[in-house]
């Protein structure tokens, strides 16, 4: 009898144990989150970051074929300001005539320093011009500029005004796809727009604001075109950023807001040097150059009316 | 006969010893039977936890496979130099199986593996920079979850789908690889209740030390109840 009584009250012990205990650990923590079925996202990706601006030297050098791209003259020079901690970013055009004081000595037009002392006397000319210091130059020829737009698809160029190109393509107003050659011929012209070489310094930004947004449009849609660009950018441009910090710059670059881009060009005029020779005189102090020394960036209500880009 | 007072009190004396003895019997069988209980009660416990039971965190849960390998679906190459893309095939290849490698442990502990379910520290060294300090942050985005053990029952992976391109420097040289995964699960929740679980992203990766780290991803994570009628296809 008590042995039956001993057997039966172990028995609803362990059983009652047993449930109790199953209970209180298959039964979540009281306030633990239950993860809810849907869908969310998840996105990490290396970017500058800090509130120093950082600057890169963009530079286009007419070298033909068969010249070192080095020794070519400078046909584009454009300062790229990024401000990390605002998210800004601007560009600012130098006109290749600008006749400025040459780091390799002397003063001359600024695109002859390239032929003087490389990429190297270009960073040292501009830094001391503009009152900035470069972390990076970007540097490339006609032909390596050609193959970087064909090697992308071309470019979709929103023209701001209808010209005719210096050999003799005609560029409507608005949104179009321009190839290698067409996109060179935008940056190259000049005697056909009013203001001359701030146009055209006005025009290589454009390309410039049309490549980031592709990039960002096919980043966005397609991760992986981030090393279709690195590749055609890296094959057809010399530049001091090393890969793994290219790759900080291109994920900064699909982040940047393009509202908070700014195109401009530095405020100047058009004169006559030595020998009757057609230049730009920039002016001292120039206060585009004092803008973006001092954060990165400079906001549009900031750019001079003469200066501020058709349309 | 008179009745000598002192006579009757061995008798009295025996009635109460053997209601004292009485007593004490009683209450040794009750000890007993307390005793007894608390044993059994032990035992079927310990029966229940080693047996039958199904309590996680206490017992190791759900059995699962030992190790999870994607499809390798396509490999890309892609210079920085001037050499053909089909020059360094083989470069990307040998650069692939590594990354491959870092993607299957990477789902593996995520998902797969029942016993990082909760606990993914094993993830941390497959990250690097940005990309290891957001992790903790995007634990349920990247993993089953950190409350997985409270929520699932069972997961049922059969091989994702890796494409992964390489982009190799001026020396041509493996210097970066972004990894394209689709990987897929079907689980069945604790409540009863089965579900699909999608993972979708890109993984950008560096070589360190001979093996391929994260540096940045961008992933997608849906989940969808699902008909118990709809196979995912081999299981895991």
């Amino acid at each position: 009898m008590i042995r039956r009584t001993v057997a039966a009250a172990a028995s609803f012990a362990a059983i009652v144990a047993g449930l109790g205990l199953a209970a209180l650990q298959t039964t979540p923590a009281v306030g633990a989150p239950i993860f809810e079925i849907g869908k969310a996202h998840a996105e990490a990706e290396p970017t500058l970051t800090g509130s120093k601006p950082i600057f890169i030297l963009l530079l286009g050098s007419d070298a033909r074929t068969g010249t070192p791209v080095d020794k070519g003259l400078c046909d584009s020079i454009h300062i790229l300001g990024i401000n990390p901690a605002s998210g800004r970013a601007t560009l600012v055009g130098i006109p290749r005539d600008s006749y400025v004081s040459l780091s390799t000595g002397g003063t001359n037009k600024i695109k002859a320093a390239m032929p003087q002392g490389g990429p190297r006397a270009m960073v040292d000319t501009v830094e001391q011009l503009a009152g900035v210091r470069f972390s990076y130059y970007v540097l490339t020829s006609f032909d390596g500029f050609t193959r970087l737009i064909n090697a992308l698809g071309g470019l979709e160029v929103d023209v701001p005004y209808s010209f005719t190109g210096h050999l003799g393509t005609g560029f409507s107003q608005g949104g179009q796809t321009l190839d290698g050659a067409s996109a060179l011929e935008f940056a190259r012209t000049r005697k056909t727009l009013v203001h001359g070489d701030f146009d055209r310094s006005m025009n290589q930004g454009r390309l410039m604001l049309a490549a980031l947004m592709q990039f960002r449009k096919e980043f966005q849609r397609d991760p992986a075109a981030m090393f279709r660009w690195a590749g055609a950018g890296m094959r057809n441009v010399e530049t001091d950023i090393p890969l793994r910090e290219l790759f900080t710059l291109a994920f900064t670059a699909s982040q940047i807001n393009l509202k908070k881009v700014t195109n401009a060009v530095t405020v100047g005029t058009i004169g006559t040097g030595p020998g009757g020779i057609s230049i730009v005189d920039l002016p001292s102090p120039n206060p585009i150059f004092e803008d973006i020394a001092k954060d990165g960036y400079i906001l549009p209500k900031d750019i001079p009316e003469e200066n501020r880009p058709a349309n | 006969m008179a009745l000598d007072p002192s006579a009757g009190e061995p008798a009295r004396h025996s009635r109460t010893e053997r209601a004292d003895e009485a007593a004490r019997r009683r209450s040794k069988t009750r000890r007993r039977v307390a005793a007894a209980v608390g044993v059994v009660a032990l035992a079927g416990v310990a029966a229940f936890l080693l047996l039958g039971g199904d309590v996680p965190g206490v017992d190791e849960g759900p059995k699962g496979p030992s190790q999870y390998t994607f499809d390798l679906k396509n490999v890309k190459a892609t210079p920085t130099s001037e050499t053909p893309p089909g020059q360094l095939e083989d470069v990307a290849r040998s650069a692939a199986t590594g990354v491959e490698a870092t993607m299957d442990q990477l789902y593996f502990v995520a998902y797969v593996d029942t016993d990082s379910w909760g606990d993914y520290g094993g993830l941390s060294d497959l990250f690097i920079g940005r990309a290891a300090a957001q992790l903790e942050t995007d634990t349920d985005v990247l993993t089953l979850g950190a409350n997985a053990n409270d929520v699932y029952d069972s997961l049922d992976a059969p091989p994702g789908t890796l494409r992964v391109i390489v982009l190799t420097d001026a020396k041509d040289a493996p210097a970066s690889a972004v990894a394209l995964v689709r990987f897929q699960a079907d689980t069945t929740r604790k409540q009863g209740s089965p579900t699909r679980i999608l993972s979708t992203g890109s993984f950008f990766l560096h070589p360190v030390d001979g093996e391929w780290r994260v540096y940045a991803y961008r992933v997608d994570r849906d989940e969808e109840p699902r008909s118990t009628s709809s196979p995912t296809g081999s299981p895991s």
